[in-house]
């Protein structure tokens, strides 16, 4: 899982999908999760994918990056088709749904900064649970390199072997206590400080303008024709 | 975590709509129990736990690619309210990195939820029966029985969705095949979650029994002024 990476490439990119507001991009976003949703030919899927697909690469969003997020749960999909006794059209179907979904989401992911994407659901979540959100996002960097020190610091003691797979979870356990005991304190020590900042149970994040109107307006249109044309596909093919 | 790990447009539309009425009912309570300042303080709690089941899930326990999930342990330490925020948060933030579908993301909180409360529950009872010094046990013990509930729950939530009508003629699923895959290779993951959820409570309820048991003392008492450090 690369958060991090996802973060950067979110909160360092240029192109016009950086550009768009996220509310246009949740929305566009959306209308493709439908499509996906409504449509029952994998060629429909295979349409949505190439669309998907071209918009990166114009957009030069790394294609790379892009396709290795979406195998991961067509791996998963295809374990699941398998499992499912899905026959090869059904199982073409689930995988193809699988790609086009996580490709739309991980476009928005890679293009809109995380708070930006909790910005507009916190209209509608408690207070409670989008602040959840925020805290989560902020402890995931801190834990994560923690983490990581943790993992190296074993390694260099003693490292985790196959050959010793009692002594491997023994040890990576051990491990995650560590960082869960770290993880406590790091909470007490959030609430404490953003108490001093004035934290009163509701942590707002103020919506970022759109800076290309054009882009929006594009993007929603495209949006709205890919759906329009795959329930075309569907009830009228 | 038991995570649906199926794509968008496979489950039939009423499926996974009532999985979002579900889980929004089951959040909207969860966050109306958290309104109090005793429970206000304890969201950058929330925080600091879903961000540690993601990490989690980054890292391998052994090296054969699994990860653990920590659900049981997300239950002990937050509780059953806070938990169901925190199944939530991860459901929702693993749909935006493409890991699960963002329609089911209803009914995957609904399985991490079902695991963190019924692990909660699992945990208490059997570190009442077996005592604070087995917590290790303890641990274990729940996340099996845990784990093996919601695999149920999951087999349960697919046999409801292999409908023939959801997608047209191709969309039978073989439930049978299903079941018999997940719970032959279900086990093998239990036990390893159930071995690294010891091992962590285990070791957590030696160093910090106030993390573990809510209402043990800390093994070191804290310096005059930092007594808000530690629940």
């Amino acid at each position: 899982m690369r958060l991090a990476d996802v973060d950067l490439a979110a909160v360092s990119g240029t192109s016009a999908l950086h550009r768009a507001a996220p509310r246009a991009k949740l929305a566009a976003v959306a209308c493709v999760i439908a499509a996906v949703v409504v449509t029952t030919d994998a060629r429909a899927v295979a349409g949505l994918a190439v669309v998907l697909l071209a918009l990166a690469a114009q957009q030069r969003l790394g294609l790379r990056p892009l396709v290795l997020s979406a195998l991961y749960p067509a791996f998963f999909a295809v374990v699941f088709a398998w499992a499912a006794g899905a026959g090869w059209v059904f199982g073409a179907l689930i995988v193809g749904k699988a790609v086009v979904a996580a490709l739309a989401v991980v476009m928005l992911a890679r293009t809109t900064p995380y708070p930006q994407v909790i910005a507009p659901l916190q209209r509608v979540l408690p207070a409670a649970v989008a602040d959840a959100f925020l805290f989560t996002y902020r402890s995931f960097f801190l834990l994560a390199e923690k983490a990581s020190r943790l993992a190296r610091a074993v390694r260099l003691r003693a490292g985790v072997h196959l050959e010793r797979p009692v002594a491997a979870v023994r040890l990576s356990g051990r491990m995650l206590g560590g960082l869960l005991i770290y993880s406590m304190d790091l909470a007490q020590r959030d609430y404490d400080v953003m108490r001093l900042r004035g934290y009163e149970r509701r942590l707002a994040v103020a919506p970022l303008p759109s800076r290309s109107r054009a882009t929006d307006v594009a993007l929603l249109a495209g949006a709205f024709a890919l759906l329009a044309l795959t329930v075309a596909w569907r009830f009228l093919a | 975590m038991t995570h649906l790990h199926v794509p968008d447009g496979v489950l039939p539309v009423w499926l996974w709509v009532a999985g979002w009425i579900i889980a929004a009912g089951l959040v909207g309570f969860a966050a109306r129990a958290a309104r109090g300042r005793e429970r206000a303080r304890r969201i950058p709690l929330v925080g600091v736990v879903s961000a540690l089941v993601l990490v989690a899930m980054s890292i391998e326990v052994v090296p054969i690619a699994y990860h653990v999930n920590l659900t049981v342990i997300a239950g002990v330490l937050l509780g059953p309210w806070l938990g169901i925020i925190s199944a939530f948060v991860v459901a929702t933030i693993l749909a935006l990195l493409g890991h699960g579908g963002v329609t089911v993301i209803g009914l995957n909180t609904v399985l991490f939820a079902a695991e963190v409360v019924l692990g909660w529950a699992l945990f208490g009872v059997l570190a009442r029966i077996l005592g604070k010094r087995r917590a290790a046990w303890a641990g274990g013990g729940a996340t099996v029985v845990t784990l093996a509930a919601t695999t149920g729950l999951l087999v349960a939530i697919v046999a409801l969705a292999g409908t023939p009508d959801a997608m047209g003629e191709t969309a039978a699923i073989s439930l049978g095949r299903f079941a018999t895959v997940v719970f032959t290779l279900g086990p093998i993951g239990w036990a390893l979650e159930a071995a690294v959820t010891a091992v962590v409570l285990g070791f957590v309820s030696r160093v910090r029994p106030d993390l573990v048991f809510r209402h043990a003392a800390p093994r070191h008492a804290a310096p005059p002024g930092d007594e808000g450090l530690g629940h």
